[in-house]
């Protein structure tokens, strides 16, 4: 594996994880707000 | 702007920072930016590569004897190339052909000493040849190819005649012939000699031979491409079955085109054994097709040596990118596991890779390289970046929830609060390992400088740009922190603390320890300075270096030059009967020892020489009385060779030779006593003319290299521990935190030295680095859970509810932290280059036992002692709110 092999990897991991836990929350946030809870703040 | 929040007294000067670092958020940032882009280019520069004068200790005497003659009489970097033959013996027309040839490329090879290169089909081994009319010429052994079978004969003869060919250059059962070279220090290019050997001197000779010399590149034409010209075809090889003749140019095989010797040879050897292939020739002016089934190699080429040997490394070195890649990973999954966001997975992110730039590109900067074999120490350090920001990023977390998820407070709280802790914790590290810088070796003096430097630059990412880069991200959701004070982990590590500091616990703990330790102080007394096994430690045991490497030792005994300078006192000393009689009694001495194999100096040419003169009667081969006589047998050897050839065996003035040792290995304790019973001899044994000096050769180089490592090995651990004690000295304000502090470090010290004694890793120049860096595992461990003691025992008041808080609060992120420090650590235990992989495991352990030993004894000691520095403490500061884990913790203390 070359350096820049290792750079697109570990970069495309970060951003995949990033969308994930977006999307995991957003989903979380959305059905609290339609089960009528708070959302936290 | 501010936060608005309420200062304790002491930290007032810290919170007023933090609100100022938020403030001035785009103009800092701009700057660090900036500067690490600057780095990150430099960084961009950094080359792999070992500088040989580097790793060795350039103030020993033992090194400016080796620097002042090692361009005359041979270094430490020699490569050693056996061929053995599968059957029979190497005197036959094509094998002695493919020696002398190999000899040549030998020769090409980059860097290499065209002076000081042994051989039997080199021009400077020399045989003495006797002539009618008494007259005795020393010649080459191979003046050329040989042709026929009565020119292998002859050969042959003069090997079995020759005492210094015969077993030395020549295996005794004929069936190994060896191809010595040394390198000039300062045009070694590891890559470069790796790659030249493997394509110009191996394959085509071994996996590529087909049964005909193919002509190599022009020596005078280097730019231009020799196509790969047929030169001789050997009766009865595939070459000669499939027609080939001499003057045939191969053009293509299999309708690929090969360009030269070395592509032809890289295609056969593809193609493997027992496969058919289609050779496309130009003859004369036309083009033909044959076809040619390559044939199983008839010998096998073993090559060894240090040159190799870092060669190998630096093949192996890419694996560092695999390993990267998968810690990064793993890091990256367990880091959103705990802080169940992806900030908390980015942040100590940044907080690595900045520091990362600044510190690559400052080794950049000093004109320093990195050696493949230091590659664990990034690693190591951008660790311990990460494991800073994961503290802070807890303690973010913790004071969002405690300022009412006011995101602004909260930063600057968690910078202010951590402050202390994490600066002394980094300047501990960075300090720490700047006495490395003791030991007067280049390579561990800039290494010093370089890691305390990328450990200070933890300080740019961790606490200039922390707030704001917390403050430029979007605080967590408020469930999201919530949620992670009720899950199994922290419950878990509630539950250990409570027993940890409940009665049962504290007898336990400290028990454990103190057998452990007790144990481990025992075994630690058997570690060893330098290698400690024949096989190089760098590269796995069954790897082809390591297999070469004992092959050669097998065949011919020992390679591994210790030379010995006779350095006269004036011009023509070395034609002193006495001083050879010395030296050659110096041979007869220390040949006894087991682990030397053979030896050589001037004192076997003048015997020889003699013994010619006199029909080969073995009682003639003495050395002369007068220094007359002495003069006129080297003048009988010397006569038809150049100053540059001879060289190699005494100086043009014959005021200085050298008695070269060839070691069987660089064992350690085979060094020391090898070199101890040099010294020995060397003391009762005094020459009038001349004296001897200690050493050259790879064996008198890693010597000076023990030497200078026993001396300074204890006096580092004290100094290290020594600078540590004075950070907590000033942090805290305490005689006694030190030792505190320093109590389960010792412990995990011994523990591990007793671990390396057993396992056989010793202290050499590769590994002193690391576990000089490894003193100071754990020191954060134990200052992030005090430091939260004496803030919690300042509003709570009870030590033990205070030392609860500590341990369930950074004890818990210490914990974390710990865990996924020793398995990304321990991912380099897949590394081909076995030195990191086993580096890799053992800083793994050492981190898990100090870590083990920082949150378990810690606590139990600060139980037992209760010291005056976190007592004073109790009440001083504010009540504050509690948070719903401090609730939780109090209610499990049952208050």
């Amino acid at each position: 594996m070359t350096l820049w092999e290792s750079i697109v990897i570990v970069t495309v991991f970060s951003i995949v994880v990033i969308v994930a836990d977006e999307w995991m929350h957003a989903r979380r946030r959305r059905r609290k707000q339609q089960q009528g809870g708070q959302p936290g703040h | 702007m501010s936060s608005g929040t309420q200062a304790p007294q002491d930290k007032q000067a810290l919170y007023w920072l933090g609100e100022k670092l938020i403030d001035y958020r785009h103009p800092v940032s701009i700057i660090v930016v900036l500067v690490t882009a600057m780095f990150a280019y430099w960084a961009s520069q950094l080359k792999l590569e070992t500088s040989f004068g580097d790793l060795l200790p350039q103030s020993h005497p033992f090194v400016q004897v080796h620097n002042k003659y090692a361009p005359t009489f041979g270094g430490a970097n020699n490569v050693q190339l056996m061929v053995e033959v599968e059957e029979g013996n190497i005197f036959t027309v094509p094998t002695l052909a493919r020696i002398y040839r190999m000899t040549e490329a030998v020769d090409q090879v980059y860097g290499v000493n065209h002076n000081q290169i042994d051989s039997i089909g080199h021009r400077t081994t020399r045989y003495l040849k006797a002539l009618s009319g008494g007259f005795l010429r020393a010649e080459p052994v191979m003046v050329g190819l040989p042709k026929t079978d009565k020119d292998a004969a002859a050969i042959r003869r003069i090997v079995h005649n020759t005492e210094s060919i015969y077993g030395i250059l020549v295996s005794l059962d004929d069936r190994a012939a060896l191809i010595r070279a040394n390198f000039i220090e300062q045009r070694l290019d590891h890559r470069r000699t790796f790659s030249e050997i493997n394509d110009n001197v191996i394959a085509p000779f071994q996996d590529g031979w087909f049964g005909a010399l193919v002509k190599g590149r022009n020596v005078l034409k280097k730019d231009e491409v020799t196509p790969a010209e047929i030169e001789v075809v050997y009766p009865d090889t595939p070459a000669a079955t499939a027609g080939l003749k001499t003057g045939d140019i191969v053009t293509a095989v299999d309708g690929k085109t090969v360009v030269d010797r070395t592509a032809l040879a890289a295609a056969i050897t593809a193609a493997g054994p027992g496969k058919e292939v289609t050779f496309t020739v130009k003859r004369g002016s036309g083009e033909e097709q044959t076809k040619l089934t390559v044939p199983k190699p008839d010998i096998k080429i073993y090559v060894a040596g240090e040159p190799r040997l870092y060669g190998w490394v630096y093949k192996y070195a890419n694996d560092v990118f695999a390993i990267l890649t998968f810690t990064y990973c793993f890091e990256w999954i367990l880091r959103w596991m705990y802080f169940h966001d992806w900030r908390g997975a980015l942040r100590p992110t940044l907080t690595g890779i900045i520091a990362a730039f600044w510190g690559l590109g400052f080794v950049h900067l000093i004109g320093f390289a990195l050696d493949p074999l230091i590659l664990v120490m990034p690693f190591l350090i951008t660790a311990r970046a990460v494991s800073h920001a994961i503290q802070m990023h807890d303690r973010y977390y913790e004071e969002y929830e405690r300022h009412n998820w006011n995101q602004r407070s909260a930063i600057v709280a968690a910078f202010a609060e951590l402050f202390v802790p994490t600066f002394s914790g980094i300047a501990t590290d960075a300090f720490g390992v700047l006495v490395i810088m003791l030991v007067p070796i280049v390579m561990l003096q800039k290494l010093a400088i370089v890691t305390s430097w990328w450990i200070l630059a933890i300080t740019i990412a961790e606490m200039l740009l922390n707030p704001i880069v917390y403050y430029y991200l979007r605080a967590p959701d408020p469930d999201v922190v919530m949620a992670r004070e009720k899950g199994w982990y922290k419950n878990t590590v509630r539950t250990v603390a409570d027993w940890n500091i409940s009665r049962t616990g504290r007898i336990a703990i400290g028990t454990f320890w103190a057998i452990a330790a007790a144990v481990a102080l025992f075994f630690a007394s058997g570690i060893t300075i330098g290698d400690p096994t024949s096989a190089s430690p760098l590269v796995w045991k069954d790897s082809p270096y390591n297999v070469a490497h004992a092959r050669i030792q097998e065949k011919f005994g020992g390679v591994e030059p210790l030379i010995v300078v006779a350095e006269g006192h004036d011009r023509d000393a070395m034609k002193d009967p006495q001083a050879l009689r010395t030296m050659e009694k110096f041979q007869r001495y220390l040949e006894r020892d087991p682990d030397v194999g053979y030896s050589f100096s001037l004192t076997d040419i003048l015997r020889t020489v003699s013994q010619v003169f006199h029909e080969f009667e073995p009682k003639w081969g003495v050395i002369p009385n007068t220094a007359r006589d002495v003069g006129q047998t080297f003048f009988v050897f010397f006569a038809n060779s150049p100053p540059t050839e001879t060289s190699k065996y005494v100086t043009p003035d014959y005021q200085t030779a050298h008695v070269t040792f060839f070691c069987r290995n660089h064992k350690g304790d085979n060094i020391a006593r090898i070199i101890k019973r040099a010294q020995e001899f060397i003391a009762a044994n005094p020459m009038e003319k001349a004296e001897f000096k200690l050493a050259g050769g790879l064996i008198g180089v890693l010597a000076a290299a023990n030497d200078e490592l026993l001396q300074n090995d204890l006096l580092m651990n004290l100094l290290g521990f020594g600078t540590m004690y004075i950070i907590m000295l000033f942090t805290y304000r305490s005689w006694a935190a030190g030792i505190f502090l320093l109590a389960p470090l010792v412990v995990a010290n011994i523990i591990i030295n007793a671990t390396m004694a057993l396992s056989g890793i010793s202290i050499n120049i590769n590994t002193l680095p690391l576990v000089t860096v490894g003193l100071g595992f754990g020191i954060d461990y134990g200052l992030y859970i005090l430091s939260r003691c004496i803030e919690e025992i300042q509003v709570r008041g009870d030590l033990e509810e205070s030392l609860r808080e500590a341990m369930v609060t950074s004890g818990k992120a210490v914990s974390f932290t710990a865990v996924a420090m020793v398995f990304s650590t321990a991912a380099w235990m897949f590394s081909n280059i076995a030195f990191n992989a086993i580096m890799g495991i053992m800083l793994a352990g050492w981190m898990l036992i100090s870590f083990l030993a920082g949150v378990s004894l810690l606590p139990v000691l600060v139980m037992y002692f209760k010291p005056n520095f976190i007592m004073r403490e109790a009440n001083r500061g504010h009540r504050r709110t509690l948070v719903e884990a401090e609730k939780a913790t109090a209610k499990s203390a049952g208050r």
